[in-house]
């Protein structure tokens, strides 16, 4: 089975790929959409329900205008228009994470719509056109792996305000999603709506896949859930495109349907037909006023929009003379971009920096965010530590390097250090003869492993 | 058988005691047990112990202080039993207090039970109560007992029956109007949003309206005072202004400025045509006259007005208050509170739901959410749900144009027929909701009415004469105190004879 589609297309360049995104992002406000509970992860179980979130008789939804403000920003990042009278509707169905029995969300006028992100590929560019941004009620959890016997309902996350993101379906290829998913987690992070973590399930992603071939009419796409990570939404796309062009040539129908992915097999499986739909029996919420945005409001909110990545891009490119891919990856998370100016005010030598962040940093650290190393203590003390143990310094890392990630990444330093300078005698001795920049070439040869 | 007001003064004057009044108030409910007004007595002792803290305090200024209430088991009181009717939320006992009630509460009232209703709002009649039928006091001769209306029926009997001073129930379609009428009290429904829903257990979001049943006028502008205000848990709940808050006062004015037989000099009052169909009876249409003589002999002007859209009203209604009850009761589910189906066999979550709702909701309640889910459902949308909202819209324009063209106020019976036998059965379910057929297009309006007692009635009905009979006066949007002040004016000139506490046997 091929896995790289790439590779695939060159060998049967018939077919082509036709992918919607819908990416359900939550909106980071200290209490939820309409109810004053907090809004928080990892609390114990139904501590943080208010009377709205388990639809107890004779509450009412109150509406926390921090979520559509956060909303609206993010719209604009996406280039989108702001519906400046917009409904929220109920969406009927029965399940026990949804107590009461609809979701409030909007439907036929939602917030925002006709919005754009253009993605850079390593070859071309190309425009993603945002069908809408709507505001909805979270679920809560149904957890069925605790107890064979009993589903455990937790109402924690109900009602927590959710930005629904919806593309039309103009992406091609599971590189473009992948890219695309991070561009808008990189929107998303910059405006501060939401901190985009799909370990948390702060940020979920659906794809809707069909395959159809060059020139033919369009394929019956199917619903794929249960993505949290770009890792596995890649894998998930990657093998749906090929089962159902698989389906296709041995002539026989796609049906469709919601599939789930499987991460442990690198599968998708069938999860229920999408034939016998649902009716929701949507209507607009008669306990909330429509939704009106002002002209006034709506420039305020596009003043106070921080620097966008794209822009940040060209400026890295234009500003700090980096290449696509270096600037690229530096302002895919807000947190990096900071760091990497940060250090810039300490060592002006943008190149360098980035190259360290990129290659030592970013291949160090499992999980990119969680880097505690100050800029000062990451522009001077890594070198620092190589320079040190090159001297024969014995000293334990730890009281060079203060607050450095975790003791094995200590140790991997050390010993990548260590092979480094036994590897390369030459580089060493003539470093201690004086030649102090060729330090940086042990670095990078640190690095590399 | 005083009035709030009149109570009220004595207690401030310490001229009597509240201990007195409550213990009164309990020997009432007491004897008038029979006419199943309430679900839930608040405990004697409890009562009594309220009663004392007042009396021996020294402050009396609080605006109801010491005046015993009926809240109808619509409304979620703290850990007192909130059923609303239904053996859904038989034993349930809320965690919060619906904000009116609070208010009412810290303006110094005495709860004294929660009152008996039609299950869930849904009826005109508080026959589909879980908890057995209300009866009218105007009727206990036993096999001749009469309904009191509904759905707040239980609230209406209390006030009338002497149990309490005021009573608070909630108009959706007519829901506080009719049974005012039914049994010979004010019924005063104010415009939708003036008064916070939040607490108030939901049938048709877009309709419900809190209400207030009282023995005067005078009474209705004291407790609407009490509970009048934006309450920013209801997001429909609106801000009062200097035209619908501070009613009393607004009316005392009224009064001193008041010149009999010229008083109301300059208002127009329309009798809109529609509203005589052919089903009325000749009572109720000669009441009718009776009242517009009556506001004439003030100096009013009567001026015939037209609202074309009438005869669509009751339709629109029973599209639109079925389709928001279908969605408000689907989270009773026996998961978080209420009714649970309880058996032995292992059941699918479809069956737990099925078994669970259908033995915790009535007849009519189930036959409201098949109703409203019909008109919800994606191939009968846009012929009902869709239709009856523009439809909706269309109605209020009427009313708007009217208010516009200088007219002040409505005049219109509040019932077609006087409270009639609980014995009576019709022929098929929806002839009930004719009884609706005045009360409804205001609802749909979001105006504000009221229903005042003006007669009874001489002719025999259904084997009883005597009955009272009430008008309704519908406003503009947001006039609440003109609209008090009219009504004012036209009890003092009907003049009614209320229902006298020895006429109340069993």
């Amino acid at each position: 089975m091929y896995r790289n589609l790439n590779i695939f297309r060159s060998y049967s360049t018939s077919w082509e790929s036709v992918i919607g995104v819908e990416i359900h992002a939550q909106i980071k406000t200290t209490t939820k959409l309409f109810s004053n509970a907090p809004n928080s992860f990892a609390s114990l179980p139904n501590t943080l329900v208010s009377l709205m979130d388990c639809s107890y008789p004779g509450s009412l939804p109150s509406l926390n205008t921090r979520c559509v403000s956060l909303a609206i920003k993010t719209g604009i990042a996406l280039n989108c228009k702001v519906n400046k009278k917009s409904y929220f509707e109920r969406k009927h169905y029965f399940f026990p994470d949804l107590p009461s029995g609809y979701q409030i969300t909007q439907q036929s006028i939602p917030l925002l719509i006709n919005g754009h992100l253009t993605i850079t590929m390593p070859d071309y560019e190309k425009t993603i056109r945002i069908q809408q941004i709507k505001l909805e009620q979270d679920s809560g959890k149904t957890l069925s792996d605790i107890d064979r016997d009993l589903s455990m309902i937790d109402l924690n996350r109900a009602g927590t305000g959710l930005m629904e993101i919806v593309t039309e379906p103009d992406l091609s290829s599971s590189n473009e999603v992948a890219i695309f998913i991070k561009n808008v987690i990189g929107i998303l992070q910059t405006v501060g709506s939401c901190d985009c973590n799909m370990d948390q399930g702060s940020l979920r992603c659906d794809v809707n896949v069909s395959v159809k071939r060059k020139g033919g009419k369009d394929g019956t796409r199917c619903e794929i859930k249960n993505l949290n990570s770009i890792k596995f939404i890649t894998k998930a796309i990657e093998f749906e495109v090929q089962r159902q062009i698989k389906i296709i040539e041995e002539n026989e129908i796609v049906t469709q349907e919601t599939r789930f992915y499987d991460a442990s097999k690198d599968i998708t499986y069938f999860l229920r037909s999408k034939e016998n739909f649902v009716d929701y029996k949507y209507f607009f919420e008669p306990d909330l006023l429509p939704l009106e945005i002002s002209e006034n409001e709506i420039n305020s909110l596009k003043n106070r929009l921080p620097e966008l990545p794209q822009l940040k891009r060209e400026r890295f490119i234009l500003q700090y003379k980096l290449n696509n891919f270096e600037a690229n990856l530096l302002v895919e998370d807000n947190f990096y971009s900071n760091f990497f100016e940060q250090c810039l005010g300490l060592k002006r030598c943008p190149t360098k920096i980035a190259n360290w962040i990129i290659n030592i940093l970013f291949r160090l650290l499992p999980n990119r965010r969680e880097c505690t190393l100050t800029p000062f203590q990451f522009c001077f003390q890594v070198k620092f530590v190589i320079k040190l143990i090159i001297e024969g310094n014995k000293e334990p890392i730890e009281d060079i390097v203060e607050n450095f990630n975790s003791q094995s990444n200590y140790q991997n330093l050390n010993f990548f250090c260590e092979e480094v300078i036994s590897n390369y005698p030459e580089q060493v001795a003539k470093f201690k003869s004086g030649n102090i920049n060729i330090i940086n070439f042990l670095v990078g040869k640190a690095v590399k492993k | 058988s005083l009035q709030l007001n009149q109570i009220l003064n004595k207690i401030k004057e310490r001229e009597v005691k509240v201990e007195e009044v409550v213990n009164e108030t309990l020997k009432q409910i007491e004897k008038c047990k029979p006419l199943n007004c309430f679900i839930t007595i608040n405990d004697s002792s409890s009562l009594l112990e309220q009663a004392k803290q007042i009396d021996q305090s020294d402050d009396l200024t609080k605006k109801l202080i010491g005046i015993p209430i009926g809240i109808k088991d619509a409304y979620c009181t703290k850990n007192i039993r909130t059923t609303a009717a239904s053996k859904m939320l038989e034993d349930f006992k809320p965690i919060y207090t619906a904000t009116v009630v609070q208010r009412l509460i810290d303006s110094g009232s005495i709860m004294v039970g929660k009152t008996n209703m039609d299950e869930f709002s849904m009826g005109s009649t508080s026959k589909s109560s879980f908890f057995g039928p209300v009866i009218n006091p105007w009727s206990t001769k036993s096999g001749y007992e009469r309904v009191p209306g509904g759905s707040s029926g239980g609230s209406a009997a209390a006030v009338a029956s002497y149990c309490s001073y005021a009573a608070i129930g909630s108009d959706t379609g007519g829901s506080v109007r009719q049974p005012a009428a039914f049994c010979g009290i004010v019924g005063f429904k104010p415009s939708y949003g003036m008064l916070s829903r939040f607490g108030l257990i939901a049938f048709a979001s877009s309709l419900d309206t809190p209400g207030i049943f009282t023995r005067s006028v005078t009474d209705t502008t004291l407790v609407y005072d009490s509970m009048v205000g934006r309450d920013f848990n209801d997001s429909t709940s609106i801000d009062a202004n200097e035209n619908c808050s501070n009613s009393f006062d607004h009316l005392e004015l009224f009064k001193s400025k008041y010149k009999k037989g010229s008083g109301l000099k300059g208002v127009k009052i329309g009798i809109p045509i529609e509203f005589n169909v052919e089903e009325l009876s000749n009572t109720m249409r000669e009441l009718w006259q009776y009242g517009i003589d009556l506001l004439e002999q003030e100096g009013a002007e009567i001026v015939s007005v037209s609202l074309p859209h009438t005869k669509y009203s009751l339709a629109t209604y029973y599209i639109i208050a079925p389709a928001e009850a279908s969605s408000n009761l689907n989270r009773y589910d026996g998961i978080k509170y209420g009714h649970k189906v309880q058996t032995k066999k292992v059941l699918t979550l479809n069956e737990f739901y099925q078994q669970s709702r259908s033995e915790g909701f009535g007849t009519e309640v189930q036959r409201r959410i098949l109703m409203g889910n019909f008109c919800l459902s994606r191939d009968s949308f846009d012929n009902y749900y869709g239709k009856a909202q523009k439809m909706r819209m269309l109605i209020k324009q009427d009313y708007q144009r009217i208010f516009d063209s200088g007219i002040s106020f409505i005049l219109t019976p509040t019932t077609p027929t006087p409270p009639f036998l609980i014995s009576k059965q019709s022929s098929n379910p929806t002839e009930e909701y004719l009884n609706d057929v005045y009360t409804v297009p205001i609802s749909l309006a979001g105006l504000p009415a009221i229903s005042l007692p003006i007669k009874r009635s001489f002719e025999n009905f259904e084997g009883q004469s005597g009955l009272p009979l009430s008008l309704q006066l519908i406003s503009r949007w947001r006039q609440e105190n003109n609209l008090l002040n009219v009504a004012w004016c036209l009890e003092q000139n009907a003049n009614m004879q209320q229902l006298k506490l020895e006429e109340i046997e069993f």
